[in-house]
């Protein structure tokens, strides 16, 4: 009984950072029909500003310095990538903003110093609570506020205000957009700073939870987070957020139980990395929309 | 002075022209018609008017003042709203977000909004039965009502509607009609782009195009000929 606690409260905690990942993702796609895989770059160039500024600056506002460095990335990524390639086939957009992935960890590893590991305090130090033997660090609860206040942020927007109407109008019928009088490439920016925002409050959180490298978002949240996406829907927004908390519970039970069978344990070391793979074909094989999604 | 002027507009897409030279007027309060086969310019004509396309040449000008090249949101601030051809309407969208959206540039407006919203839903009593229905999955008669009610939301002065009546059955082609008349009854200005002669019935003003340019321009009842019209200039395809 504890053992099955402590494995829920774990994979909880670790899907959180899946699950805030996975909005950004969602709000693009859903926003401009796009799949970007620049999101987990928004975050690490985000955490390199931050640590960076962090030299000079104390660690909350170092934070800030880096999370408006991703949401600058968010805009600049959307006026130079994906508005001339706006009538460019999909595949190309999407080879384009990997292209700004490897771009950014290549600017990262040049620029930046190095390849080496880095630290970049967490905004509040120390454990929050322990449940049966297992320690959550109160950076992990700060992911998972964020994750809670972004999420509703976001519900609220796309739910109760105009804008956030004109943003699903702008991905249904950018003419007609432009004939009532809305304007999509402002309605395209906005989509884009805002992933750049949540991309940007990935990263700052993320780097503070241990120490990392160059490309570290894209390299240990960005597949675990398109995989949240696909599984709750890709245009859904909770489904973004479901998605992420069940591939950190896939994740956290496959180690806690799956390691007790003696042939997994011997030939699979990492078990985890493929329940999440088996629970992605799973859903693509059963409900290819996704849990919550509306359009395959 | 003429509500919309244009004068010796030229347009095409990419390296191909498409408009050599249109020159019309209408006037305030009136009903045009822009009648003509496929491929006549008539879509060029008016996505050129509203901004959809920019104009390689020659002026459009509203209310007196010059609005060539601007773009489609400062026009709806004008008031030149434009009801597309094909409708596009958002389809995930419910009839009532979509007609929200319709007012975007007086969103501030909630009175007005509101006004409006009665307004259309008094001339299609069918869109306020599918208020909360997505756009999507009404049939196209229902999405054209929806698209010019979208376009009245914005309180245009002048409204251009493109292929109103196009994949309508003749009775649902004689109810959007009919709306037309009501609109323009109550002090807006309408451009109908047609193929369909039957419009001529509820114009003030017929302009006829014929690859690129206008050969016909009438007013009052010379038009109601249709007949001698139907002849001369949009049955020899």
């Amino acid at each position: 009984m504890d053992q099955l606690i402590a494995t829920i409260v774990l994979g909880l905690f670790f899907g959180a950072p899946y699950a805030l990942l996975a909005l950004g993702i969602v709000l693009v796609y859903k926003g401009s029909r796009v799949f970007n895989f620049a999101q987990g770059e928004f975050g690490t160039v985000a955490a390199f500003a931050a640590y960076i500024a962090n030299f000079w600056l104390p660690v909350l506002v170092a934070a800030l310095v880096g999370i408006l460095v991703g949401i600058a990335m968010g805009l600049g990524v959307e006026r130079f990538v994906a508005r001339p390639l706006a009538n460019a086939p999909k595949v190309i957009m999407l080879v384009a903003t990997a292209a700004v992935a490897t771009g950014a960890i290549a600017l990262q590893v040049g620029a930046g110093g190095g390849p080496q590991l880095r630290t970049f305090e967490p905004l509040v130090a120390g454990n929050a609570f322990v449940v049966f033997n297992v320690a959550i660090e109160w950076q992990r609860v700060l992911v998972m506020l964020a994750l809670g206040l972004f999420a509703l942020l976001l519900y609220l927007f796309f739910s109760r205000t105009d804008l956030g109407l004109a943003v699903m109008a702008a991905s249904q019928e950018p003419v007609a957009t432009d004939l009532v009088g809305i304007g999509t490439r402002r309605m395209s920016s906005l989509v884009w700073g805002m992933a750049g925002l949540l991309g940007g409050v990935t990263g700052v959180l993320f780097a503070g939870l241990q120490p990392f490298t160059p490309g570290v978002v894209t390299q240990s949240l960005l597949v675990f987070a398109f995989v949240a996406a696909v599984v709750g829907g890709m245009t859904s927004l909770p489904g973004a957020v479901i998605g992420g908390v069940v591939l950190g519970l896939v994740q956290s039970f496959s180690a806690s139980y799956l390691t007790r069978v003696e042939v997994v344990a011997e030939n699979l070391p990492n078990v985890e990395w493929l329940a999440v793979f088996v629970l992605l074909v799973a859903v693509l094989a059963l409900r290819p929309s996704g849990l919550l999604g509306k359009e395959a | 002075m003429a509500l919309l002027e244009v004068e010796e507009l030229r347009a095409g897409y990419g390296s191909q022209p498409v408009l050599d030279g249109v020159s019309f007027e209408v006037e305030e309060g009136e009903t045009a018609v822009l009648l003509g086969l496929n491929g006549a310019g008539k879509t060029t004509t008016v996505t050129n008017i509203v901004g959809v396309n920019t104009p390689w040449g020659g002026r459009v000008r509203f209310d007196g003042r010059d609005v060539t090249g601007m773009s489609p949101p400062e026009l709806v601030r004008l008031g030149v709203c434009l009801v597309p051809e094909g409708r596009r309407t958002f389809p995930e969208l419910t009839v009532y977000e979509n007609l929200r959206l319709g007012a975007w540039t007086r969103r501030k407006d909630a009175a007005g909004i509101a006004a409006s919203v009665e307004l259309v839903f008094e001339y299609f009593p069918r869109l306020a039965e599918r208020r909360d229905q997505a756009a999507g999955s009404m049939s196209g008669g229902e999405q054209q009502m929806l698209a010019i009610g979208r376009g009245l939301m914005a309180a245009p002065r002048l409204l251009l509607i493109d292929e109103a009546s196009l994949g309508l059955s003749p009775l649902l082609a004689k109810t959007v009609f009919e709306v037309v008349d009501l609109i323009n009854e109550s002090g807006v200005t309408v451009i109908l782009v047609e193929q369909n002669v039957g419009a001529l019935r509820h114009a003030d003003r017929a302009l006829v195009m014929e690859k690129g340019t206008l050969v016909y321009r009438g007013v009052g009842d010379e038009i109601r000929d249709s007949t001698r019209l139907r002849e001369t200039y949009l049955g020899k395809a």
